[in-house]
């Protein structure tokens, strides 16, 4: 699927130990700014996934949350994922804690197909199949394996 | 969330009350460890004594973990500097600052992201100062809030028997208006129940009438609901602190003021800042004093001293001797139950105003303004509507299609500065400014999620 096109290894970080929802962002905001084209601002980004947040929490339940911003002066669309060790409290809508994490930051002037990512993404994410996919994946390039060879069901 | 507040005292302790029931992880931090201690016993807070600026304390408190950092310590610099070391050394994403000097706030580009970088300012002097001056623009308004910059307000009052609408089912009121004019009764408190207002429920004499309507508007709907008093002309204040002579100045083009302030050389000071209020030095429960300047002539008294009882004593002395209304400036919730509407026309609560603007960068969603009400049981809110049909719960919809909790009314919305008065069939868009009473608190949650956008929302 089109995230393994958006993830890179350094941008994927399995069996994090992070104490609150605050430090998760961060260090979302630390792995996002891993880049080789582009020069994103850590504090820009973390303030702007923050203040998403507070329009809205961005978990979907099943204990997954997809933080995510728009940033000016990104062109292209990346993510990074986290899988948390212990799960943590993210103000959900089933009340299940959160411990498995993809952050995007999208370009401020996003098209129809950065918006569709999103909602691809989120879709996957409602499959058992999918984040039980994600939760087993030993390294991150078992992670990148599996989300190439993904196929939703028909 | 978790929430960390400096200083325990009214404000910092106030908020505490109010947000622990809501399911926040509190700590407080405050260099009195017997204040702390006698805070926790009556409610479930973590405390940590220390001067909550230095980043150490701030450490012990877990500002490494914190959503949100409300400095609320008796120390403007000490509230400035711990934003700072929030933001700088730990990254903390929301920071709110209690600044009270005016040398500060005189110069809005220190609080700019860059320099000491603070979300929300709050200068309990100015909100106080612009609460009273709202009750003396509207006499017999118990409260006038603001919503979208003073467009629209939300006014209580007490029916009273000569007021056309009262004895009469709601739906009255709009015949009763003028072309163009349009209000909505938001709730009715009848005794200490809360009434949700319908088209049929009759307004009742000293029913306390919540209504919403477009600043310009205010008047003629008030008139509805009681024979308006006469506008005030002279006004007394007792006390030259911070918020005394603020008023002072602020009122002297528009009325004739008087100010009575103990010391000489405060009362010297004062008076050479003001062009056209009489500064008098005296006590403001001298009788003598009070007689001598025509208190039965004085349409409006304010005891603003920071001395709750000499507050009481002084407005209630007033009132005897003539003045037609009385504020009073009462700190403790206990002594404002005591004698307001009895002996006391209005009791403002600084700690109560106070919080009221604390919360609305507290609140979750895109909140530009809370007001809290009865002794914080229950809220007045602006919430902006954000996204579209298919992630918002508000967006595309009729009032008559919101899924309201109990005992919660929309009142109407500022869309592009223009105020709407809702109606059934009013659909809330994208951007609107959507004015709610929520009677019982206990329902501010579901609010919060109402007006959250969904998680696939960019």
């Amino acid at each position: 699927m089109a995230l393994s096109e958006l993830l890179t290894p350094q941008r994927i970080a399995l069996n994090s130990r992070l104490s609150s929802r605050k430090r998760l962002l961060e260090q979302l905001s630390r792995q996002l700014t891993k880049s080789d084209s582009n020069t994103l601002d850590e504090r820009d980004l973390f303030e702007a996934l923050c203040e998403r947040e507070r329009l809205g929490s961005t978990a979907l339940g099943h204990g997954v949350a997809i933080p995510h911003a728009r940033l000016e002066g990104l062109d292209d669309s990346r993510a990074a994922f986290i899988r948390l060790s212990t799960a943590l409290d993210y103000e959900t809508p089933d009340g299940q804690p959160v411990d498995l994490v993809i952050g995007l930051a999208v370009p401020q002037a996003c098209t129809d197909s950065h918006l569709r990512i999103l909602s691809e993404l989120a879709g996957c994410l409602q499959l058992e199949d999918f984040r039980d996919g994600l939760r087993q994946a030993g390294n991150a390039a078992e992670l990148l394996d599996f989300l190439q060879h993904w196929q939703p069901p028909e | 969330m978790k929430i960390i507040i400096l200083g325990a005292g009214q404000v910092g302790a106030g908020l505490a009350f109010s947000l622990v029931r809501e399911n926040n992880d509190i700590t407080i931090v405050d260099t009195d460890e017997l204040r702390l201690r006698e805070l926790q016993d009556r409610i479930d807070i973590r405390g940590v004594v220390g001067n909550g600026s230095h980043p150490q304390v701030l450490m012990r408190a877990g500002v490494e973990d914190a959503d949100m950092l409300v400095a609320v310590t008796n120390s403007d610099e000490v509230n400035m500097i711990a934003c700072q070391v929030a933001y700088t050394l730990f990254n903390t994403p929301t920071r709110i600052a209690r600044v009270r000097e005016a040398e500060y706030l005189s110069h809005p580009s220190l609080f700019e992201r860059q320099h000491i970088p603070i979300d929300l300012l709050i200068s309990p002097e100015q909100l106080i100062c612009d609460h009273i001056k709202h009750l003396i623009e509207y006499p017999g308004a118990l409260q006038v809030l603001d919503f979208a910059d003073g467009k629209a307000q939300m006014v209580a009052v007490r029916a009273l028997s000569d007021g056309p609408l009262v004895g009469q089912e709601l739906r009255a009121l709009r015949e009763h208006m003028p072309d163009g004019v349009d209000a909505r009764v938001v709730a009715i408190f009848r005794d200490t129940e809360a009434i949700i207002p319908e088209g049929d429920t009759i307004i009742r004499r000293d029913d306390l009438v919540f209504f919403l309507a477009a600043h310009h508007d205010i008047r003629t709907v008030m008139q509805e609901l009681r024979r308006l008093d006469d506008p005030v002309k002279r006004i007394m204040l007792a006390g030259g602190g911070n918020i005394g002579s603020k008023l002072a100045a602020e009122l002297e083009d528009h009325y004739h003021v008087k100010l009575i302030e103990r010391s000489p050389t405060k009362a010297r000071s004062i008076a050479e800042n003001l062009e056209k209020a009489i500064v008098l030095v005296g006590d403001c429960a001298d009788e003598e004093l009070l007689n001598e300047e025509g208190i039965d002539r004085i349409d409006v008294f304010c005891a603003l001293t920071n001395d709750d009882e000499a507050n009481i004593l002084s407005s209630m002395l007033a009132k005897r001797l003539g003045a037609d209304k009385v504020m009073t400036l009462i700190n403790r919730p206990a002594y404002a139950d005591l004698v307001e509407s009895d002996r006391i026309d209005v009791a403002i609560s600084p700690g109560q105003v106070t919080i009221g603007a604390l919360l609305t960068r507290i609140r979750r969603g895109n909140v530009a303004r809370v007001h809290s009400l009865r002794r914080g049981a229950a809220e007045a809110m602006e919430a902006v509507a954000e996204g579209n049909i298919n992630n918002s719960q508000v967006v595309g919809r009729s009032i008559s299609e919101i899924d309201l909790p109990s005992g919660t009314t929309i009142g109407g919305v500022v869309r592009d500065d223009k105020v709407l008065i809702a109606h059934h069939d009013t659909v809330i868009e994208t951007g609107d400014h959507v004015i709610l009473l929520v009677t019982d608190k206990r329902h501010i949650h579901e609010i919060e999620q109402l007006f959250e956008v969904s998680a696939t929302f960019v």
